[in-house]
């Protein structure tokens, strides 16, 4: 009844003329009570009466279809506040302080409260690609896998390789090299087996990007494809190839540039007075040649280098670094001391510092960091910034401690070193309280101090980065009295509260 | 006041989101150089961009706040952050007696309040010359209203005749034009549903139907005010409040009301023209009855914050006159609210709803109906077009959409886990609208957190 009455109004009375009103029954004497004069008067009236019961007498339908489930396990939480806590670890968007929220809930037996699981959900399926994520998963709890397998976007999150893989083999762009990097951390061999059957067939920017994606992952197994990626026609994806050989030592490219760089480095070593040993070492300039080009030696300039010094550097940066101890009895320090004085060191010293930092080693890496902090501290980390950080993530905690230590006291005022920040983001690690202190107080008075408007110390993610590394008890002491002073006072105060709000979240869920 | 004070009830008191993050950097202890507390007061000194710091003063009873900053934000960041700061750990206080400043803050209060209560003891006499003022402004009214009510007929006419094809191709101002007419005409209520009316339009699929029988519950209402000599007095008292006839809350408090033991369910704060409303749902354990409580606030005003969803007091509410009464005040809030564990609710959607038939019968322009259902499994069914259209199904095995945005829809299935809760919200005849849910002994409330929406574990 309403459905025609409904389709004279959408047309209009004066098309449609008068309405046929209802007229059985209670209603029908009801609207004919309500006589108005006119037509449009009626159609509403009855239109409202009709309205009113459909609202009273409207029920629920039979559900069709209906499956019966069990109910999936409460989670254990961490108590009342664990909810709100978990949305501000979010709301701040820094990854270490979620995995950081993750590992406390764990160690507790606890996980994400139920309210959270969806947003919980979403921001890991954003950075599913990362490896760190794989530890995050446990914190979602039976209830979280449920929910995640009830929507494909999360299911992705706890879906095996085939799964994947069917999703991999139609996704374009971003999304899949993503996915490849998601196949690598599940399974590596399945993964390159899928990935060197598709290769010939994608352009060149989707082969670099899915060679790039072997870093996950990576081990000797791979060197074969790679080898034969180095015969690649694009020279993106050549790089890529070249970059990833890097990391493997015992690769052919490995051995060759050994070879190589056994041939550029002579090390003579004669016995002088009394016992000791006088080494001297004469190093050449390697010519360009089409093998070099293949193995991804550039023939280019590279700031103050030039062309023939910046391919030594790069041949030395190519070698696994047991070359060096086996061509000579020495080890790191001696061989540095030994180059010291000739004209290329620079080169040289460049060559092993990216060495050190690709091959995660860190009894290069001590060396030659104790090396570059001792000749100038403040100039030389500028020319090595690029490197400093992978080079300090080699080495283990305490040394990196005790290296930066120096440093950081020497530089007069505080902070202003960008390297030496970047070095000190790189310490990923829980740091002492000692060294918490140190690097706290040296950014408080930084922070007192600035004179430049905008820092790039002073991003969000460092803020994040501090608080999550930052031994908690002193951040609370040293970051409640920081105050910012000077012209731009208000913008890095901000800063600072934001600092000090998240070393407050992780006091509160530790 | 004796619920304990949480981040989020702190911050819910914010006037906006900035007020919100300035008063949590001020949360921390370490700013404050003064912090201390009594019974019932909080106070603390803290430095701002004036030459001497700024003197903040709470009263907790309530809570009220004043703070000696130039602040026209109520209340202020200072305020905010000193609440905070109790609310994370009391200690950080040191007990005390509370310096000059404050206890002169806290007397002047308590003279105003008994100046008020003797004055509403007492309320002024009305002299003959005021009272004929009183009725020549009713009359005024009344003639106001009449003519805009002949108005509104005329131009849903107009509207019907030619045709609610053309409505959605009409621009907005013709509906807001009427509306504001309306208000001129001193009906606020019915320029509200003028509104609504004016966005049912751009409603999607099925717009038509619900425009007419929007168009005709009007014209019900004003033909209802035409007879209103005729009608019985409590459904003209309804008419009237529909209308826009605010009511006096005096006389609806000199009531005894109903004593039951509330329990406060749900809490949505809608925008207005030039106002805030909170609405508070109120479920009686034991006589079953729902009561609205309306709460307004103008500008920066803060919101009464006497009531907290997922508490439950024991206590009398007196409910407005009217054919079927819904909206209610609560008459005092001396009884400490205890925390909600159960709740007592319909066993079924059709055991709900038979009530709602009930109060139709006796006030036809009710919009919407609050109910709980217990044993209430929440389901998603992929439809051909929502992507996360969530629904509910009772014990008897009959199901309802659930109208929530998709973010709240997934944390409503996370919370349900596959397994039986009871939901609590408001009917509209097509579609539930949840404030909140309980599960497993915890009830979860829909509440506006930093400008979005979401369920919170309230108890």
């Amino acid at each position: 009844m309403l459905e025609s009455l409904t389709a004279i109004a959408v047309l209009g009375t004066a098309r449609q003329g008068d309405a046929a009103l209802p007229s059985g029954g209670e209603v029908g004497a009801f609207c004919a009570a309500l006589s108005t004069d006119s037509a449009e008067g009626r159609l509403l009236s009855a239109a409202g009466v009709l309205a009113t019961a459909a609202l009273a007498g409207a029920r629920p339908a039979a559900a069709t279809g209906v499956v019966e489930a069990e109910a999936v396990a409460p989670q254990r939480t961490r108590g009342v506040q664990a909810a709100a806590q978990l949305r501000r670890v979010l709301a701040s968007g820094y990854w270490p302080l979620l995995a950081d929220w993750s590992r406390t809930t764990q160690q507790h037996g606890c996980h994400a409260p139920e309210e959270m699981l969806p947003a919980l959900l979403t921001a890991l399926r954003a950075r599913l690609h990362e490896p760190a994520v794989a530890s995050v998963l446990a914190v979602l709890g039976p209830r979280g896998r449920w929910l995640a397998g009830q929507n494909p976007s999360w299911a992705l999150l706890l879906a095996d390789f085939d799964a994947v893989v069917a999703g991999w083999e139609v996704a374009t762009g971003v999304e899949r090299s993503r996915l490849f990097a998601i196949l690598r951390r599940l399974d590596a061999a399945r993964a390159r087996d899928a990935l060197e059957s598709v290769l010939p067939a994608e352009d060149a920017e989707m082969r670099a990007a899915l060679v790039a994606a072997l870093r996950v992952g990576l081990t000797d197994a791979d060197e074969p494809l790679l080898e034969a990626t180095l015969d690649d026609g694009s020279k993106v994806v050549r790089r890529e190839a070249a970059e990833l050989l890097a990391r493997l030592p015992t690769s052919r490219r490995g051995v060759r540039m050994a070879e190589r760089a056994r041939d550029l480095v002579q090390v003579t070593q004669r016995r002088g007075l009394l016992r000791t040993t006088r080494t001297t070492v004469s190093i050449t300039l390697p010519e360009s040649s089409k093998e070099l080009t293949r193995d991804g030696i550039e023939d280019k300039k590279l700031d103050d280098l030039g062309n023939r010094a910046w391919m030594l550097a790069q041949l030395v940066a190519a070698a696994p670094l047991s070359t060096w101890q086996t061509e000579a009895e020495l080890d790191p320090v001696a061989w540095l001391a030994a180059c010291r004085n000739d004209e290329w060191y620079v080169a040289l010293r460049l060559g092993w510092t990216i060495a050190a930092a690709r091959q995660a080693n860190a009894e290069w890496a001590a060396a030659l960091l104790e090396d570059l902090l001792a000749e100038a501290p403040g100039t030389a980390l500028g020319t090595y910034s690029d490197w400093l950080p992978t080079l300090v993530t080699a080495l283990p905690p305490e040394t990196r401690e005790k290296l930066l230590r120096k440093p950081l006291a020497a530089a007069a005022d505080g902070l202003t070193r960008a390297p030496l920040w970047d070095a000190l983001l790189a310490c990923e690690h829980a740091w002492s309280a000692d060294f918490s202190r140190r690097v706290l107080t040296a950014l408080a008075g930084y922070v007192a101090a600035l004179a430049s408007s905008w820092d790039a110390r002073l991003r969000p993610e460092c803020a994040a980065a501090l608080a999550v590394r930052a031994d908690l008890p002193t951040a609370a002491e040293v970051v409640g009295g920081m105050t910012a002073a000077g012209p731009y006072a208000s913008a890095t105060q901000r800063w600072v509260d934001e600092l000090a709000g998240l070393v407050q979240l992780r006091r509160e869920y530790a | 006041m004796a619920h304990t004070w949480s981040r989020e009830r702190v911050l819910a008191l914010a006037p906006d989101a900035t007020s919100a993050s300035a008063g949590s950097t001020l949360g921390v202890a370490g700013k404050w150089s003064l912090l201390g507390r009594s019974t019932d007061a909080l106070w603390g000194e803290i430095k701002g961009s004036g030459s001497k710091p700024y003197q903040t003063r709470i009263d907790l009873s309530e809570p009220a706040f004043k703070c000696s900053c130039p602040s026209r934000k109520f209340p202020c960041k200072h305020g905010l952050g000193l609440l905070l700061v109790y609310a994370l750990d009391e200690q950080t206080l040191t007990p005390g007696t509370a310096p000059g400043w404050v206890s002169e803050w806290l007397e002047e209060r308590q003279a105003r309040a008994e100046k008020k209560a003797a004055k509403a003891e007492a309320p002024a006499p009305v002299g003959p010359r005021d009272e004929a003022a009183a009725v020549r402004r009713a009359a005024a009214r009344e003639a106001k209203v009449a003519a805009g009510l002949d108005e509104l007929t005329l131009w849903m006419h107009d509207l019907v005749r030619q045709g609610l094809g053309a409505a959605q191709a009409l621009p907005s101002s013709t509906w807001q034009s009427m509306a504001a007419r309306l208000i001129d005409a001193q009906a606020p209520g019915l320029a509200r549903r003028v509104r609504d009316l004016g966005s049912l339009a751009f409603s999607g699929a099925g717009w038509q139907q619900r425009v007419l029988t929007g168009l005709g519950r009007l014209t019900l209402l004003v033909e209802a005010y035409r007879r209103l000599d005729a009608l019985p007095p409590e459904l003209a008292a309804d008419v009237r409040a529909e209308i826009g006839w605010t009511r006096a809350t005096e006389e609806v408090l000199a009531e005894a009301g109903v004593q039951d033991t509330w329990a406060v369910v749900g809490q949505r704060v809608t925008q207005e023209e030039q106002l805030r409303v909170q609405r508070t749902w109120l479920f009686g354990q034991e006589t079953g009855r729902a009561a609205l409580v309306l709460h307004f606030a103008a500008g920066t005003q803060p919101l009464d914050i006497t009531l907290q969803v997922g508490t439950t007091f024991g206590g009398a509410v007196a409910f407005f006159p009217g054919a079927f009464p819904m909206r209610g005040l609560v008459k005092d809030t001396s009884a400490a609210p205890q925390p909600l564990t159960r709740l007592t609710a319909s066993p079924h959607f059709r055991a709900a709803l038979d009530g709602f038939v009930a109060a139709l019968a006796r006030q036809p322009w009710l919009e919407t109906w609050p109910l709980a259902v217990e044993d209430v499994y929440i389901e998603a069914l992929l439809s051909n077009s929502a992507s996360a259209g969530c629904w509910a199904r009772d014990g008897e095995k009959r199901r309802v959409p659930v109208q929530l945005e998709p973010d709240v829809a997934w944390q409503l299935r996370a919370l349900a886990g596959d397994g039986r809760v009871t939901l609590c919200g408001e009917w509209n005849g097509t579609a539930l609208t949840p404030f909140s849910v309980l599960t497993a002994q915890r009830l979860y409330a829909l509440l506006a957190t930093e400008q979005a929406r979401n369920l919170v574990r309230v108890a």
